[in-house]
C-alpha cells in the first residue's frame, strides 16, 4: 500500500523568553543567551525560588482588542498571538473552513485566571472565571479566529502536551478529518502558587543566586528544571498541497510515537522502557533506522533523573556518543505545556538552518550521561530529527522530522 | 445609596467589561445595540453588581436589560429588598 500521506510544516509561530518572533527566537538559541531572570511581573519576596523564564515586551495590542483581551487568560493571549503568526508565516493557506482543524494543548489551562479569582481575589468568580480557566480556551480561540469549522480539540498531557498536539495534528491529515492543522501548545503558569508547588515536589533549580546558569541539562551539578511560559504553533498540510501552492517546506513531520511509562505519577521509569519504546515507534512510523538519525533534540529538562534516564536511552537506541543531543530548555526553561511546541520548532529550525544550538551552562558532563551534547552551534548533518518529551504522569511524545524534498 | 450613586458605580463596572470610555454610557444607552455586549457581557454585569452590591440578581431578569437604567432599576429594587 504506497502512497501514505506525507505531511508537511509549512509555518511556525512563536511566543517565548528567548523571543516573540522566528528571527529572534533562533538567533538566542544559536547564541546561547540564558532567558532565566528573577521574577519582576509580581514580587517573589518569601519564594523559596525567585526566578523563571518570561516571555518578555508580550504586546498582545496587534493581535487583540481590550475587549477580546479581557476573556482571555495569558495563556490564550500567548497561544493566539503564536498560532495568528503561525498562519501567517504559512501564507493563510486557502483551505474549506469545513477541511480546517486546530489542536492545542496545555497542561495547567488559565492557571492566571484561577490564582487570581481564589488565591488572590475575594473568592468570588466573575462571570469569565470558567471561559478564561478552560484548557480549551485557546482552541476556541484559534477557531473562531480563523474559522476553523472542522476538529478542535485539546491535549492535556503535563510536559508533553506540546510533543502530542503537533502528533495528534498529524493523524488529523492522515486520516483525512482535516486539509490544514493548527497544532501548537501554551502555558502561562510563572506564579506564586505554581513556583512554590513545583518546588515542592522537588522539581524546580534552587540555583536562586545564579538564575542564568540554574537551567543545566546533562551537567553533573543540575539540580531541576527552570519554569518558563509561552507558546508555540505549527501549521501542517498534505506535502503535496503544499508543494501545488508553492508554499515554503520548513520540514517533513514524518512519524510520531506515544506511550505511557505506567510507573509512578511524577518519576520517569529509571530503565527508561516508555521513553524507548516511544522513540522507536517514532521512528518506525517514520520510516526511519537509528542510523539516518542526524541529531536528538531532548527533553533535557535537566532534572537529575530525566536526563540520565533520557540520555541512557539515547545511548541504547543510537549508541553512546553517536547522535549530536540538545536541550532548548537550557535556554528558555520549562514551558510544560507549550515545552513540546516550543522544541518541535526548534527543531524543525534546526533542519531548515542546518544547524544545531547549543546546550548551555554544560560544564562538567554527567558521567553517567553518555551522549554527544551539543555545546556549540554545530552544522547538521543530512538527517532526520527527532524531538522528544516526557512528562509527569508517564505521558511520552516523540516526533520525527526529515528535511523537505527528501 | 441614591440611584444615581448606584449609576455611576455601574458605568464603571460596565466600562470595564465593554473595554470602553465610561463617558460613552448614558442611562440610556443600548448596552446591547450601541455598544455590541453579548450575553457573556451582561452575565459579567450581572456577577459583578452581585459582588459589589451584596445582592442576589435573578438572571432571567437581567437579561431583559437593555440599558444602564434598567440594570440600575434592578440593583436599586434588590437593595431595597435585600
Amino acid at each position: 500500500m504506497r502512497g501514505r500521506i506525507r505531511v508537511a510544516v509549512t509555518g511556525l509561530g512563536v511566543r517565548t523568553p528567548a523571543g516573540n518572533d522566528l528571527r529572534t527566537f533562533w538567533s538566542t538559541l544559536v547564541a546561547g543567551r540564558s532567558t532565566a531572570r528573577t521574577i519582576t511581573s509580581f514580587d517573589p519576596a518569601g519564594l523559596p525560588v525567585d526566578f523563571a523564564c518570561q516571555v518578555p515586551d508580550f504586546d498582545t495590542s496587534p493581535y487583540v482588542t481590550g475587549k477580546q483581551a479581557r476573556r482571555m487568560d495569558r495563556a490564550t493571549l500567548l497561544a493566539v498571538c503564536a498560532a495568528d503568526d503561525a498562519l501567517a508565516d504559512a501564507g493563510e493557506p486557502a483551505v474549506l473552513p469545513e477541511r480546517r482543524a486546530v489542536v492545542t494543548g496545555t497542561a495547567l489551562g488559565g492557571n492566571e485566571t484561577t490564582e487570581a479569582a481564589l488565591l488572590g481575589g475575594d473568592g468570588q468568580p466573575g462571570a469569565l472565571y470558567i471561559p478564561r480557566k478552560m484548557p480549551n480556551a485557546s482552541a476556541a480561540f484559534v477557531s473562531m479566529r480563523h474559522q476553523i469549522l472542522g476538529p478542535s480539540l485539546t491535549v492535556s498531557t503535563a510536559c508533553a502536551s506540546g510533543g502530542h498536539t503537533i502528533g495528534e495534528g498529524l493523524r488529523l491529515l492522515r486520516d483525512g478529518s482535516a486539509d490544514l492543522v493548527v497544532a501548537g501548545g501554551t502555558e502561562a503558569c510563572v506564579s506564586p502558587a505554581v513556583l512554590l508547588a513545583f518546588h515542592r515536589c522537588g522539581a524546580l533549580s534552587q540555583r536562586v543566586t545564579e538564575p542564568e546558569r540554574a537551567s543545566r541539562p546533562f551537567d553533573a551539578a543540575r539540580d531541576g528544571f527552570v519554569l518558563a511560559e509561552g507558546a508555540a504553533f505549527v501549521v501542517l498540510e498534505r506535502l503535496e498541497d503544499a508543494v501545488r501552492r508553492g508554499a515554503r517546506v520548513y520540514a517533513e513531520l514524518a512519524g510520531y510515537g506515544r506511550t505511557s511509562d505506567a510507573h509512578h505519577l511524577t518519576s520517569p521509569d529509571p530503565k527508561g522502557d516508555g521513553a524507548e519504546r516511544c522513540v522507536r515507534q517514532a521512528l518506525a512510523d517514520a520510516g526511519v533506522e537509528p542510523g539516518e538519525v542526524a541529531h536528538v533534540n531532548a527533553h533535557g529538562s535537566g532534572t537529575p533523573l530525566n536526563d540520565v534516564t533520557e540520555a541512557q536511552v539515547i545511548a541504547r537506541l543510537f549508541g553512546p556518543g553517536q547522535v549530536p543531543v540538545t536541550s532548548t530548555k537550557s535556554v528558555v526553561g520549562h514551558a510544560i505545556g507549550a515545552a513540546g511546541a516550543i522544541e518541535a520548532v526548534a527543531g524543525v529550525l534546526t533542519l531548515h538552518e542546518r544547524l544545531i544550538h547549543p546546550t548551555i551552562n554544560l560544564d562538567v558532563q554527567d558521567p553517567e550521561c553518555e551522549i554527544d551534547v551539543v555545546r556549540r552551534p554545530r552544522p547538521l548533518a543530512p538527517g532526520a530529527v527527532v524531538s522528544n518529551s516526557f512528562a509527569f504522569g508517564g505521558h511520552n511524545a516523540s516526533l520525527v522530522f526529515v528535511p523537505s524534498g527528501t | 445609596m441614591t440611584e444615581e450613586q448606584i449609576f455611576h458605580q455601574l458605568r464603571a463596572i460596565c466600562a470595564k467589561i465593554l473595554s470602553v470610555d465610561p463617558a460613552l454610557i448614558t442611562p440610556e444607552t443600548d448596552l446591547r445595540e450601541e455598544l455590541e455586549a453579548d450575553s457573556l457581557d451582561m452575565a459579567e454585569l450581572a456577577a459583578a453588581s452581585e459582588d459589589r452590591f451584596q445582592l442576589v440578581v435573578d438572571l432571567d431578569t437581567a437579561k431583559q436589560a437593555r440599558t444602564l437604567a434598567d440594570v440600575t432599576a434592578l440593583v436599586h429594587a434588590g437593595a431595597q429588598a435585600g
